[in-house]
């Protein structure tokens, strides 16, 4: 299996953010979301890997290669989508097609009418008459249509309502039939994730949490709910974190199966989503900070 | 490359047409109201031509400074490098382009006694030296653009540039017309043209140099 | 071919998809040699990840119901009846097991046992 991506060992300081040690592998053919809370340092990573931020250690390489030494043969094969609106406010569409065209050998006008058909999007009005969400969709519009094979988007469904964002998970779905085509996109919206990855990527404060399969996630986090008569020193040591209210506690489990083996019967097991996820390990950050 | 130098070009069309409709304006205003009154001060049209193509320089490139048009720009299959060199070549052919608009529109207007009066207006130096003063404002504020952004950069560009003016006004006033600035500048003078100019292109082509270089360097470390 | 996932039950969802296929080749609505849709493909109907699809097929490709054929794409394994019945026998064997198990934890006699399947299995003629 070949790697669209492989970072390794990834450090970034700037005042008051660290980025440490960040290492992880998305294999071609894959869908990887990227979630953290805000400042965890998703966007930093995505600008590292395009080379719009300079890492400081470690090594990057897309489709293989080194993402600095090949960049402009790397940046030929990547569609890239910012969390920030078009910036050339008084252009339309057609002329910001005409702009950006030329970068792209592989521009296809017929996949980005498509596109733009697909998302209603008009081809003559003014960019700054667009919506926040018709400005994204846009840029995807742009990003999809040079046949990219690596897609990486920063917050893509940012400003989206719930209708467009299924429409573009969608889209991601179908670019995915090819199984030479990888996408990373970060999000902070779980659902998105949940429904649309095939990797999940966890970055809080800097770090990876982890980075697994879906499925991976799916079956080792759970939600264990208990008396706090169960809950002790040892026992609560199995948690990555853990709540105690007057009736009862509830905590994040890493480990379904151990933890099954620690309080048996006794407990309650439900599936802990993303959301959950996230949620505890924040906690945990809290305290040991 | 290419696409990099003449994107600017492709995307504010509309804004570049309204700006060479009041450029050739002017220069044709300027040249009919010589009709009228005769002793217009012709520095004074140098002097507008060199700031009028200077504005549009300054307004043409100031999309490229802005964050997220760096941002998008830099994640597009280019270099730091070419997007400097880039930066610096459509700067100079907006310049070209710009004074060509006021020459056209400066010899379509222009009466034979007009032009028996200002010949210096219809020859080559005098467009020349415009051309270098813009290349030699770009090399000065490239840099200051590339490091800080469009809104900083400008600001300590413009502290710099003040300065500069400050300290030649100072010099000059307290040059002593004996002192060795000035026989070396007379001496300079007295050169033949060719070889006056010369001297000036190695210089230009010098300060030019040192500012790509410079430009190259923080640009390529800079984090967008 | 007929799919349909709970997101919401505890049963993973790879196990869904592989329990579903095998019911419809063991009742043969999915006939022999006949093509699957391939792991991309199920993986968007689906809305679920590729690499969950890929699991499902895997695991039904070690219990022979299904094959893969390098660039032609995945098939309805040739069934040795056999062997199919033989499973199947297995199945029924292993969840009377844990039925004698709990009965015999709650103390119920052999002979109470036969006349509830007795009745249990005349009853569903």
């Amino acid at each position: 299996m070949t790697n669209a991506l492989e970072i390794t060992n990834l450090c970034k300081s700037y005042k008051g953010f660290h980025l440490q040690n960040v290492s992880f592998n998305l294999p071609t053919g894959y869908i990887m979301g990227l979630i953290g809370p805000n400042g965890a340092g998703k966007t930093t990573i995505i600008k590292t890997i395009l080379n719009l931020v300079m890492k400081q250690e470690g090594s990057i390489k897309v489709f293989g290669l080194d993402h600095q030494k090949e960049e402009v043969a790397i940046k030929k094969r990547i569609g890239f989508v910012f969390d920030t609106p078009a910036f050339y406010p008084h252009l339309n569409l057609k002329q910001l097609k005409n702009v950006v065209a030329p970068f792209y050998e592989q521009w296809d006008n017929t996949v980005f009418d498509d596109l733009l058909d697909r998302f209603t999007l008009p081809l003559n009005k003014p960019l700054k008459q667009f919506s926040r969400g018709m400005n994204m969709k846009a840029s995807i519009a742009i990003a999809l249509s040079h046949h990219a094979d690596f897609i990486i988007m920063d917050e893509p469904t940012s400003g989206l309502d719930p209708v467009v964002r299924r429409e573009m998970l969608d889209v991601l779905r179908g670019i995915m039939q090819d199984e030479n085509k990888s996408i990373l996109f970060s999000s902070h919206v779980t659902s998105d994730i949940e429904q649309a990855a095939d990797f999940i990527t966890y970055v809080n404060q800097g770090q990876v949490v982890f980075s697994k399969t879906k499925d991976d996630v799916n079956e080792s986090f759970a939600i264990v709910k208990g008396g706090n008569d169960l809950l002790n020193a040892s026992s609560a040591k199995s948690f990555v974190a853990v709540r105690e209210g007057e009736f009862g506690f509830e905590g994040l489990s890493a480990d379904v199966h151990a933890s099954k083996k620690i309080f048996g019967e006794q407990a309650v097991y439900e599936k802990a989503s993303l959301e959950d996820i996230m949620f505890y390990h924040n906690l945990k950050f809290k305290s040991t900070n | 490359m290419l696409s990099l130098i003449i994107k600017d070009f492709r995307a504010q069309k509309q804004y570049l047409l309204l700006l060479f409709i009041m450029i050739a304006g002017f220069s044709a205003g300027f040249n009919i109201a010589q009709r009228v009154e005769a002793d217009i001060e012709v520095e004074l049209y140098i002097l507008a031509v060199v700031l009028s193509t200077l504005f549009a320089s300054k307004l043409f490139t100031l999309f490229d400074f802005q964050a997220n048009a760096a941002l998008f720009f830099a994640a597009l299959p280019v270099t730091r490098k070419q997007m400097v060199i880039a930066a610096y070549s459509s700067s100079a052919l907006l310049a070209v382009v710009t004074l060509s608009v006021h020459y056209i529109a400066v010899v379509l207007s222009s009466t034979e006694l007009l032009r028996a009066e200002h010949s210096f207006m219809y020859e080559a130096p005098m467009w020349i030296f415009a051309f270098v003063i813009m290349v030699l404002t770009d090399a000065f504020s490239f840099p200051f653009s590339f490091k800080y952004g469009l809104v900083k950069g400008s600001f300590f560009y413009g502290c710099f540039f003040i300065t500069l003016i400050i300290t030649a006004i100072i010099t000059i006033n307290t040059l002593n017309p004996a002192g060795l600035i000035y026989s070396w500048f007379n001496a300079f003078l007295k050169q033949s043209p060719v070889w006056i100019i010369s001297q000036l292109i190695v210089f230009g082509i010098i300060i030019l140099g040192t500012s790509i270089f410079i430009s190259m360097r923080t640009y390529q470390g800079k984090d967008l | 071919m007929k799919i349909i996932i709970s997101n919401a039950s505890p049963e993973p969802i790879y196990q869904q998809i592989c329990s579903q296929i095998k019911t419809q080749i063991i009742s043969s609505e999915l006939e022999e040699g006949a093509p699957l849709p391939s792991i991309r493909k199920l993986a968007q109907e689906l809305h679920i990840s590729v690499i969950t699809t890929k699991r499902a097929y895997e695991e039904l490709e070690k219990e022979g119901f299904i094959d893969t054929v390098v660039g032609k794409g995945t098939f309805v394994a040739i069934q040795n009846m056999e062997l199919l019945r033989e499973k199947k026998m297995k199945s029924i064997e292993d969840q009377m097991t844990k039925l004698v198990q709990e009965a015999q934890r709650m103390g119920i006699e052999l002979a109470e046992l036969q006349e509830i399947l007795t009745i249990l299995y005349t009853e569903n003629d």
